[in-house]
């Protein structure tokens, strides 16, 4: 769980690398409040924000998408 | 073969990419059916615009809609999980198209754009009311919209192919609800006399004759149509 960032900022991350490969947005669902990234073009992982800004991840999120959602949480 | 001579442009965004695409210019996406076209000579453009990079290769669902961008991958469209939950036609769809490793480049756009009427995602689109969102007068496709099915909604696709991967020579795709029927044919074409059977209450066997009549063809044409239309009538659950 990384903690507390906005619908835009999870929604909007722009494409990361890492020393793997990409790490990018394939998929938005505004209604669910869900986004799957696509990682290193193998693998996907969905992140589910939580009411509170905590999201949810249901497999291993890259280090690299922790590091830029942890950027992105609020001051 | 190699191409004629032309210009390449990598649009940055939609705005970029509008400013680039006129007369002579094709929009580059996956390539998977331009290329071919260039290096066997078929087209001649004077100018490519690539638009991967113009911020158009998202999936996304709000309200209720779902949007594909232009430069969605066919391969995005087959692993997505709002599709296969809200949407299963298309992922049922795209299953036909090409090849895994065309899959990973072809576009949702090129696709659409192409407008070869042997092209499953089309018909599949049409049986699902697609819009399609064009900008600078028709010249580009962004996006396309689709609207969310009804309650109790079943789908299914069948195509007949003579070799695994080779463009289709029938196809139809069928969405089924209570009180709502849309059956598509590659083309693509709307059968709205088999939708009012189908939403009366016709078995499969009885709408896929009606499809074949209306489309028509040689016998061989018309019995392969019925067959995938029996085929993907069962696929929704018409017997």
């Amino acid at each position: 769980v990384a903690r507390a960032v906005t619908w835009e900022a999870l929604a909007g991350l722009a494409p990361l690398r890492d020393r793997d490969g990409l790490i990018r947005v394939e998929e938005v669902d505004e209604d669910t409040r869900t986004v799957v990234f696509r990682v290193h073009g193998r693998r996907s992982v969905a992140a589910a924000l939580d009411p509170a800004g905590g999201v949810h991840f249901d497999g291993e999120a890259p280090a690299a998408l922790l590091a830029a959602l942890e950027a992105e949480r609020p001051a | 073969v190699k191409p004629a001579p032309f210009a390449y442009v990598a649009a940055r965004s939609v705005e970029e990419a509008l400013a680039e695409v006129r007369e002579g210019a094709w929009v580059l996406a996956g390539g998977q059916s331009l290329v071919p076209l260039l290096n066997a000579r078929d087209l001649r453009p004077g100018r490519l615009v690539d638009i991967n990079g113009a911020g158009l290769g998202l999936i996304r669902r709000s309200g209720g809609v779902l949007e594909l961008g232009a430069t969605v991958r066919q391969a995005a469209l087959e692993r997505s999980r709002i599709v296969r939950e809200h949407w299963p036609l298309l992922a049922q769809a795209v299953r036909y198209v090409g090849h895994p490793a065309t899959r990973a480049r072809g576009t949702v756009g090129g696709s659409v754009a192409l407008r070869d009427p042997r092209s499953e995602l089309p018909a599949a689109l049409l049986a699902l009311d697609a819009r399609y969102r064009l900008r600078g007068g028709g010249r580009l496709l962004v996006s396309v919209e689709v609207p969310p099915l009804p309650a109790g909604t079943r789908t299914g696709f069948a195509e007949f192919v003579r070799t695994r991967g080779d463009w289709a020579s029938a196809g139809a795709a069928v969405v089924l609800a209570p009180g709502h029927a849309a059956v598509a044919v590659l083309g693509p074409r709307r059968v709205p006399m088999a939708e009012r059977a189908l939403v009366a209450g016709a078995p499969a066997r009885e709408a896929a004759e009606i499809v074949a009549e209306e489309e028509g063809g040689t016998p061989h044409q018309r019995a392969l149509l019925a067959d995938v239309v029996r085929r993907a009538l069962a696929e929704a659950g018409r017997a």
